[in-house]
């Protein structure tokens, strides 16, 4: 009797890991396919002029994305080093310059479809969406582009990171960003001011 | 008339394995050779700067109007027969660099390529997607035998390596059979003519990529560093980001979940 109940438990623990498993991916696929329809929604409506778009597309970011833990991430290790206040003024401007970056892609996005093709978990907090950006005009050829979902317990699934040919967004702004405030003697000042520079010359 | 230098060749080749057996050696108490994230402590870094500013300089003057001549002039069809010579022309350097690691399947591959497309002077694919090689290099042979990356290094005109990268580059040109081919007046000049050629189509395949980097980065030249570094890392890994497989490593995203 003990042995079965034993054997029960384990199958049943065995189906909860199965079925949580399921979920994740499923949840993951679904809140990329959610961003990746409403960006394009955005680009092909137009009734939204320049500064509408933008607008959407930054409303897209803040729902799919975990943006606050973007920052934090691509400030590595100089944002415990950092004052509150200097955290605060580098979130809002890394924001301007995520959506600036999107914005500025946006004739060259219009045309592009993403297709699936393999999600994988990558242990317990997250999951790799896989798939290839079809350009439909023909132009370019296909990309490579794996979105990194936080799965945490009783929160939202989002995306933290994209990576497109091996280059992982995340990674290549970490880099660029320490490299600013190290080149500047460890000043986080340093990269505030740049961010601003970047966004002037963006307008 | 064509001849074949084959003694010259043959000389250079075994000159070339012993010096790649001596680095090796020097080399064994390397470890993690595919590991590039430490060369982002770049201690040339000033003087790499230096050479970065002079090649943007080079590509805003030379490398990217000609680009977008090319991108705009050229038939897409005329683009991609260029884009597949300049991949037909790597297939004996694969080859090589494949046999060199013990990839007989993928150095069976690479010369199948290179005696299929050869049909048409590589300006024609016609093998299938799934019997393309991946692309070999004598830096990633190096790899293969535990030799360390060395520092980063910005090297005029042909951009960012390492001290590896740079000389297998050296290397992968001596090691190319077509090098030591006299072709005659007119080969010499195809030959001569592919490296600019590789660049432009290279410069006009990534146009609207490279300029992002260039005009929209707070700091082009570690934006370019920290491409070099992912690129170069995926490819000493035999990464292959379509099978699920991820260009970061987990631990990078901890700060997620504090």
């Amino acid at each position: 009797m003990l042995v079965r109940t034993i054997l029960a438990m384990a199958l049943s623990l065995v189906f909860i890991s199965t079925a949580a498993k399921a979920d994740r991916i499923a949840a993951s696929e679904a809140v990329v396919s959610a961003m990746v329809d409403s960006a394009q929604a955005i680009l092909q409506d137009t009734n939204l002029d320049a500064d509408g778009k933008r607008v959407a597309l930054k409303d897209v970011l803040n729902t799919y994305f975990d943006v606050a833990g973007i920052t934090r991430a691509t400030a590595g290790q100089y944002w415990r080093k950092a004052t509150p206040e200097q955290q605060d003024q580098y979130g809002l401007l890394f924001t301007e310059v995520l959506t600036n970056m999107a914005t500025g892609q946006l004739d060259w996005l219009v045309d592009l479809e993403f297709v699936p093709t393999k999600t994988t978990e990558k242990g317990p907090k997250m999951v790799l969406v896989g798939g290839r950006i079809v350009d439909n005009s023909g132009v370019e050829p296909d990309a490579i582009v794996n979105w990194r979902v936080a799965t945490r317990e009783g929160q939202k699934p989002a995306i933290i990171d994209i990576e497109v040919e091996n280059i992982s967004l995340l990674i290549t702004q970490r880099q660029e960003n320490q490299a600013i405030i190290r080149k500047n003697g460890g000043d986080f000042n340093a990269l505030i001011a740049s961010l601003e520079a970047q966004i002037e010359s963006f307008q | 008339m064509r001849t074949v230098a084959m003694g010259t060749y043959v000389k250079s080749f075994l000159n070339l394995l012993i010096g790649a057996a001596l680095l090796t050696v020097l080399a064994a108490c390397s470890s993690a050779p595919n590991d590039l994230s430490g060369i982002t402590d770049d201690p040339y870094e000033s003087t790499n700067r230096r050479v970065f500013a002079f090649n943007s300089g080079l590509d805003s003057y030379v490398l990217e109007p000609t680009a977008n001549i090319y991108r705009n002039a050229v038939p897409e069809a005329g683009q991609r027969a260029v884009r597949n010579h300049v991949e037909w022309m790597s297939m004996p350097s694969t080859a090589v660099n494949s046999t060199l690691q013990g990839k007989w399947e993928n150095a069976g591959l690479a010369l199948l390529n290179f005696a299929f497309n050869g049909l048409t002077f590589g300006l024609v694919d016609i093998m299938d997607e799934e019997d393309k090689p991946q692309r070999e290099d004598f830096g990633q042979t190096l790899a293969h035998n535990n030799v360390a990356p060395g520092s980063y290094v910005m090297l005029p005109v042909l951009g960012g390596t390492t001290m590896r990268g740079a000389a297998g580059t050296v290397v992968d040109f001596i090691l190319n059979p077509l090098s030591a081919i006299d072709a005659g007046a007119t080969g010499e000049t195809v030959k001569g003519a592919t490296l600019p050629v590789d660049a432009v189509s290279f410069r006009a395949d990534n146009f609207e990529a490279i300029n992002q980097l260039k005009y929209e980065s707070a700091d082009p030249y570690a934006r370019a560093r920290a491409v070099y570094i992912q690129q170069r890392g995926a490819l000493l890994e035999d990464r292959m980001v379509e099978d699920g497989q991820s260009a970061v490593a987990d631990d990078n995203f901890d700060s997620f979940f504090e």
